[in-house]
């Protein structure tokens, strides 16, 4: 799912022509990713008055474990769990949007899992996309108690998260040069969908199951902090 | 704390219990990159690329690499936490 450096290259190391397509798709991700990290990191300032760093720390090791963790899927390919639903509802939106950019940063910066350049595009596939698939979770459980919805929203918010996150990859990396003579977009986008479809049903199942289990322990959790669902549930972080 | 470092320990075994059996092959976008047979110039190549160190055995070069990450990022986003934290005990002073 990450995009490796070099994949999209604003200049052909050749012709020295500028790739267009490229270089779009590198500042359009930038410009879009780098508001939304700036504004994740104002609101966890002013928005959680607990202290955040335990939790933040280990929902980031977590996830980076889950991301190493591949599984296989039909035609040779592999996938990772994503992340971003489980950890936004454990760190809230704005903090799991941080946790998921610090994870992918890392990813990028020392085991080259990602690229720096096209660490906008990742950033906003899998962080931002992530982080706001915990307003639809909200938007679908509204204030109802109901277990069942409660599971179904985060099935339906985690799926389409990984759905959209997989359709901006394929049209990332459809459009640019590399992709120029082997079909773009139409080989691109399919291709992304299949694979991430699955990897979407799996993340989503197990993101429901999990955070079903903390939401049922959700009066014991109080004190130690599952932040995303307390706000999830309307409740004051002080 | 006492359930953070329980999950964080949790976490620690669960990779170390799973690496061996984690795929080995390429993921969606390595896949069609690979394919369109496009030349990649990468402009950073990383400082344990593929998550391996050269320690010989495949299994524990992973395994410390991904032990390295794990500290790393505990301790960036520790510190990030802790700042985020830090400023709103500021505010708060103040605002008494």
């Amino acid at each position: 799912m990450h995009i490796p450096d070099g994949l999209l290259i604003p200049v052909n190391p050749v012709t020295h022509a500028l790739n267009v397509a490229d270089t779009l798709v590198l500042v359009i991700t930038w410009a879009v990713t780098l508001p939304c990290i700036i504004f994740a990191w104002k609101k966890t300032k002013t928005t959680y008055s607990k202290s955040l760093a335990g939790t933040l720390a280990v929902t980031s090791a977590l996830v980076f474990v889950l991301q190493m963790l591949t599984f296989p899927v039909a035609g040779g390919t592999s996938v990772h769990i994503l992340g971003g639903t489980l950890v936004a509802l454990i760190l809230g939106p704005y903090a799991g949007m941080l946790s998921m950019t610090m994870v992918l940063g890392m990813q990028a910066f020392f085991f080259a899992d990602g690229g720096l350049l096209t660490f906008g595009a990742n950033a906003l596939n899998m962080a931002v996309i992530g982080s706001l698939s915990f307003f639809l979770v909200k938007l679908l459980a509204g204030k109802s108690v109901s277990p069942k919805r409660f599971a179904f929203s985060l099935f339906v918010a985690t799926f389409a998260a990984a759905t959209l996150t997989a359709l901006l990859t394929g049209v990332e990396i459809g459009v640019s040069q590399a992709f120029v003579n082997s079909g773009g977009l139409s080989l691109t986008v399919p291709s992304m969908l299949s694979v991430y479809t699955v990897e979407g049903l799996v993340e989503a199942t197990l993101t429901s199951v999990v955070a079903t289990a903390l939401m049922a322990s959700l009066p014991s959790l109080q004190a130690s902090g599952v932040i995303g669902l307390r706000m999830l549930k309307g409740k004051d972080l002080r | 704390m006492k359930r953070l470092i329980l999950v964080f320990a949790l976490t620690i075994v669960t990779f170390a219990v799973l690496l061996p059996f984690v795929s080995t092959t390429p993921d969606g976008v390595q896949k069609l990159t690979a394919n369109s047979g496009s030349q990649r110039q990468p402009v950073w190549g990383g400082l344990m690329a593929n998550y391996s160190i050269a320690l010989g055995d495949p299994y524990i070069s992973t395994l410390v690499a991904g032990l390295l990450g794990i500290g790393i990022i505990v301790a960036t986003t520790f510190a990030l936490g802790s700042i985020a934290s830090r400023k709103k005990r500021e505010d708060t002073c103040k605002s008494i």
